[in-house]
């Protein structure tokens, strides 16, 4: 009898090793996934195809006579995930001559709000955090760690096309989202 | 200072005495493998839970999404592969797994007085899971689930007096719509999880009420084992197991994409998941003015046998021996579930039968080796697709079946073949100048054959291997048509023919299903394309001379990115395409933008395409680890486990 119970309670400290081991084997396996499907990034698609802006003679000159950018529109397929959808965009055109042209993304480099320009001060400003920049898009107050970013322009059959692309906000380096 | 603590809780909720009245318990005979088959079903649960509210992070419940955002998740999100891999193989095991486990109850007599309610209790959370297996289901909202859910509704509408009632309270409506979509997962994700918790927890309490019923000899009985840890030890390693069944399958063996849900689509043939193919059956021999009894006879029927189990199974005794009538019982039930569900897989939609007479018939036709030959190349290079035969093909040149009793010679049908004009000045066949010698006598044997029947193309429906793109010389280039096209002019005209279109349409971000998209393909594409897309059908007035071969397809619009290849040749479904050349018979038509087909059929002939030139649609981008490694490395972790666990043990045994 006496042995009998040695072996049963060596048996039940062997069970207890089986299930404390075999549960963490499971959460082990199981939690790796389950946290990185949520934390870590899912695939995200940086946009390739240039927008088409404006015939670029249409575009006024932005320092003659008065020194006034062009916010101009377009249309654009947006990948949200799983969502495409055509959206409405804006961006900031800076025009000196027809071949001399910069196009400002409309996002402050800050914390992402939508800046304008401010006509009595020929200055870009930011609603949210007081951030100012120059028509070159140079930072002269506020917060802005950098100054605006410049996206890429082809200009096609006397045609002004577009790249648009979003980076991320908050730092000194221009780091495109998406890539 | 941590014992403080721990009587700061213990004082107030005792952990200690809430884990000894949950887990203390003895088992009459000792702990065993035959009990884990409820807490299984417990741990599954669990996974279910765990894996059902991890998809909701990414899942959305529209008709127009549903789709794309599971396709996201399985494709784009890390693990997310994993994640809808448990819950759609979890809810298969749960049914085999609560279905042992009822067997297990019935044999051992655990359903015997005192324990009659949780028996009934356990018959209601049957009910209850196969009510989330049947609204889970449709939540893809692609083909399977969709149909899987107009019938099941329309079953539920057959119920006499409250049927309409039934249906529309289900459907949210009189038609399948986003309404019914959002019912389904309501039902799914809120109302029967909730019960179910409610239910699952009744059941265990009434399990912890009356323990375990233990084996049924005395003799065994009057030892006792511990539930902790004993039992729960087996349950977690038969719960491991389990889970890296789960991991395997998901890995080895992932739901099929079955392809956006298309109302309009009359092609696809649904049929019910293994876990309804018994109802599915029987629904099948009932019709007309019985069909109530398929519809709500049967199932009733099936509920209430397993609801009156214990009060007709009323004996003291629990020796499965002593009670033989039970047991010739429960195995005629059993049996006939599982034959009606092996007849129901076998079974075939009266569709398909047709196709497979075809099969029959071509086969019984004797063809010498040179017809035969001849048959294949009819076949490659689509003369279906002007002529007829046996009730197959085009009508623009003559019916072709009963060629041999026209009287005309071998060498009259190879001058047909190779030079129309002779005969007919004012033929529009081809010149067929590429085929050999040796290929227009075999074409010719083949038509003079008796009894030529229809080319078998159609019949085969069996999704082949996907061949290599290089690996496929057979074709010859039909040179005599534009004698200087080589590949690179074929990929500037495409390119050229690539920078004239729109961009892609919907049916690009759609993930195809093969295997519909191979039959419509056969269907709709073949008779241009050729045979699995393989080209070489004559074009004449086009620069190249024949229609593009998709089997391999130009290099212009290869791509190993899915989604690019799919955006390169949606544009040419959808848009259609002239080819370049100074008058071509033939063009590409523009079936997306005229609606010949919808948008998910133009998504399954695309996911046909790219498997054809040996990409896969569904090919998952964002994997986590890559699935194979994380299957290899759980099936190691357990492994660990053991071994330390063995180790352990040995080093027990000699102690003692």
């Amino acid at each position: 009898m006496e042995i009998d119970k040695n072996k049963d309670i060596s048996r039940r400290s062997f069970f207890k090793s089986v299930s404390i081991g075999l549960a963490a084997a499971i959460s082990f396996i199981l939690g790796f996934p389950f946290i990185e499907s949520v934390v870590t990034k899912t695939k995200k698609v940086a946009n390739k195809i240039y927008s088409k802006l404006a015939p670029v003679r249409s575009i006024p000159n932005s320092f003659a006579p008065i020194e006034n950018p062009s916010k101009l529109h377009f249309v654009q397929t947006k990948e949200d995930a799983f969502i495409k959808t055509i959206a409405q965009e804006d961006v900031w055109v800076v025009k000196k001559a027809d071949d001399e042209i910069t196009v400002f993304s409309p996002i402050c480099p800050h914390l992402g709000c939508r800046y304008s320009w401010n006509e009595d001060q020929k200055l870009f400003i930011c609603p949210c955090h007081n951030s100012v920049y120059t028509i070159e898009g140079k930072v002269v107050s506020g917060p802005a760690p950098r100054g605006l970013d410049t996206l890429p322009i082809k200009i096609k059959d006397e045609k002004l096309y577009v790249l648009y692309e979003r980076f991320e906000v908050g730092v000194p380096q221009k780091i495109m989202i998406g890539n | 200072m941590a014992s403080k603590i721990r009587l700061w809780f213990n004082e107030r909720l005792s952990f200690g005495s809430m884990f000894q009245s949950a887990f203390d318990e003895d088992i009459p005979g000792g702990s065993s493998f035959f009990y884990a088959l409820g807490s299984a079903t417990l741990f599954v649960f669990a996974l279910q839970v765990l894996t059902g509210v991890w998809q909701l992070f990414y899942y959305v419940p529209t008709v127009d999404h549903a789709y794309d955002s599971l396709s996201y998740l399985r494709l784009s999100v890390p693990y997310g592969w994993l994640i809808q891999g448990i819950h759609y193989w979890g809810a298969n095991l749960m049914i085999v797994l609560i279905g042992l486990h009822i067997l297990r109850v019935f044999v051992w007599g655990a359903h015997k007085k005192p324990r009659e309610l949780t028996w009934l209790i356990g018959i209601l959370l049957l009910l209850l899971v196969v009510g989330l297996v049947f609204t889970g289901a449709a939540l893809p909202w692609d083909e399977r689930g969709y149909w899987a859910a107009e019938v099941g509704t329309s079953i539920a509408g057959t119920v006499p007096f409250i049927g309409k009632w039934l249906i529309e309270f289900l459907r949210g409506g009189e038609s399948m719509s986003q309404l019914t979509l959002s019912r389904f997962f309501v039902f799914h994700t809120a109302i029967l999880p909730g019960i179910t918790f409610l239910i699952v927890a009744f059941h265990l309490m009434a399990f912890r009420k009356y323990g375990s019923v233990g084996p049924w000899q005395k003799s065994k009985r009057l030892k006792t084992g511990a539930f902790w840890p004993n039992q729960v030890g087996k349950d977690l390693i038969i719960s491991a197991l389990i889970l890296i069944l789960l991991i395997g399958l998901s890995v080895y063996s992932p739901a099929p994409f079955t392809g956006r849900a298309d109302p309009l689509d009359a092609s696809f043939q649904p049929k019910p998941e293994w876990n309804f193919l018994f109802l599915y059956q029987t629904l099948k021999m009932f019709t007309g003015s019985t069909e109530l009894i398929g519809t709500v006879g049967i199932p009733t029927l099936i509920i209430l046998i397993l609801v009156l189990v214990p009060f007709i199974d009323r004996k003291k005794d629990f020796n499965p021996l002593k009670r033989p009538g039970m047991m010739i019982g429960g195995f005629v039930f059993i049996t006939g579930i599982v034959i009606l569900t092996v007849i129901g897989y076998y079974s075939k939609p009266p569709g398909s039968k047709s196709s497979a007479k075809i099969v029959k018939k071509t086969e019984a036709i004797k063809l010498s080796s040179s017809a035969l030959m001849g048959k294949s190349l009819y076949d490659a290079h689509a003369c279906s697709v002007c002529h007829k035969m046996s009730g197959q093909g085009g009508v623009i040149g003559p019916d072709l079946t009963k060629e041999h009793k026209r009287g005309r010679s071998k060498d009259w049908i190879i001058t047909q073949i190779k030079s129309s004009k002779k005969h007919y000045p004012h033929s529009i066949m081809p010149s067929f100048t590429m085929l050999s010698d040796m290929q227009l006598n075999n074409l010719a044997d083949f038509l003079l054959s008796p009894h030529a029947k229809a080319p078998s193309a159609l019949a085969n429906s069996n999704l082949p291997n996907p061949p290599k793109p290089s690996s496929n010389k057979t074709q010859e280039p039909p040179n005599n048509y534009s004698p200087g096209v080589n590949a690179t002019l074929a990929t500037k005209l495409t390119s050229e023919a690539l920078a004239k279109l729109n961009p892609p349409g919907a049916a690009a971000d759609i993930i195809g299903n093969v295997a519909h998209g191979a039959l419509l393909f056969r269907l709709n594409c073949e008779s241009c394309h050729g045979v699995k897309g393989r080209g070489g059908i004559p074009n004449p007035g086009s620069f190249l001379g024949q229609i593009p071969s998709l089997n391999p397809i130009s290099k212009k619009l290869f791509s190993k990115s899915p989604q690019e290849f799919a955006n390169n040749i949606d544009r040419f479904i959808q848009h259609g395409s002239l080819p370049a050349g100074r008058n071509p018979v033939l063009k590409m038509f523009d079936y997306g933008d005229s609606h010949t087909y919808t948008q998910p059929e133009i998504a399954d002939m695309e996911a046909y395409i790219l498997y054809l030139n040996g990409v896969n649609r569904a090919k998952i981008e964002v994997p986590g680890s890559a699935p194979k490694q994380f299957f290899m490395f759980s099936v190691a972790i357990v492994l660990l486990v053991v071994v330390i666990l063995l180790i352990i043990w040995a080093f027990d045994k000699k102690k003692n």
